[in-house]
């Protein structure tokens, strides 16, 4: 044979790895599938939380929401107003009604970010603003919470005249 | 005299205010049935989404549909009406969609089809091919050649 043996084995062994590297690659993949929440300041940009607020005044913050479940999805920003300090965790939301609502629907791998007015109605120390994510499960018609959350403690004062 | 006043000025009072009630009972059932639409779209573009159709645009619309739900609440018919035309434009766009895109899937799922098969026969291709152009290619590149014949030792 005019080509030795031993190189043509290494040669196919070579074409036959980057075919299935080509075939991998050529796949569509789904990763795990996750959704985000964030607070930002009213210019939807980190940083420059407010920290003392005056009561009865509305207050704009920003909210991100990104979609990374593998299809489009509605989601749902639920911010809640916790004046003894509570904050929800991963598996459970604040048992207590919320004050805004941002409903969004994102394609898979989209995001957005979002306006929105709050206000405090009583004066306090560590008050807390938090917001849940919650995803529209079509399946069973209802409003699922994912676990993302994110909160910022604030103080509110009434302003003497 | 006072007594049919009561009862007069009583009167005034529902037929006042019944309207008014009914108005809101009705914008009530609106922005319910509105919301439903909603979700109901929101779930039909799910579905498609899943499916792999391109629905960013009529998503970003149907979030708009949502913010002003979110905002105007039952009482602003005017904000509900917007809402209610944006649903139908949506709900068409979404139709029209669907129909486009089947013939787009399947030629999709056929390229890619196409491509791991040509990616799968590569090595079968290479393992009978190759030896035989290699060899093709020996031979032509050394054809110049000459053979130079030894006799017991003598050239």
């Amino acid at each position: 044979m005019v080509i030795d043996d031993e190189v043509f084995a290494v040669l196919l062994a070579m074409v036959i790895i980057a075919s299935v590297i080509g075939i991998a690659l050529s796949m569509p993949r789904s990763s795990e599938p996750f959704t985000a929440i964030g607070l930002l300041d009213r210019e939807c940009r980190i940083g420059s939380y407010p920290k003392n607020i005056p009561v009865n005044q509305s207050i704009e913050l920003c909210v991100f929401i990104s979609n990374n479940l593998g299809e489009p999805a509605l989601l749902q920003a639920r911010f809640k107003v916790s004046y003894n300090g509570s904050i929800p965790t991963n598996s459970t939301p604040l048992d207590i009604p919320e004050a805004v609502n941002v409903t969004v629907f994102l394609p898979d791998g989209g995001n957005t970010t979002r306006v929105f007015s709050i206000t405090i109605t009583r004066p306090g120390y560590n008050i807390v603003i938090a917001g849940e994510l919650w995803v529209m499960d079509f399946d069973k018609g209802s409003w699922a919470y994912t676990g993302r959350h994110v909160f910022i403690r604030v103080n509110a004062s009434t302003i003497l005249s | 005299m006072p007594r049919y006043g009561f009862a007069i000025a009583s009167l005034l009072l529902v037929i006042t205010y019944l309207p008014l009630f009914y108005i809101e009972s009705r914008a009530q059932a609106g922005y319910d049935e509105i919301y439903s639409r909603a979700l109901a779209i929101a779930r039909l573009l799910r579905d498609m989404g899943s499916r792999g159709i391109d629905v960013s645009r009529l998503s970003e619309n149907l979030s708009g549909v949502f913010a002003l739900l979110d905002t105007c609440g039952s009482s602003d018919l005017e904000c509900l009406v917007k809402a209610s035309s944006t649903l139908d434009s949506i709900e068409a766009e979404a139709g029209r969609l669907r129909e486009a895109s089947g013939f787009q899937i399947t030629i999709s799922r056929l390229s890619l089809a196409i491509r791991i098969a040509i990616l799968s026969s590569i090595p079968i291709i290479f393992y009978i091919y190759f030896p035989r152009l290699y060899s093709w290619w020996w031979f032509r590149s050394r054809r110049n050649w000459v053979v130079r014949s030894y006799r017991h030792g003598r050239g």
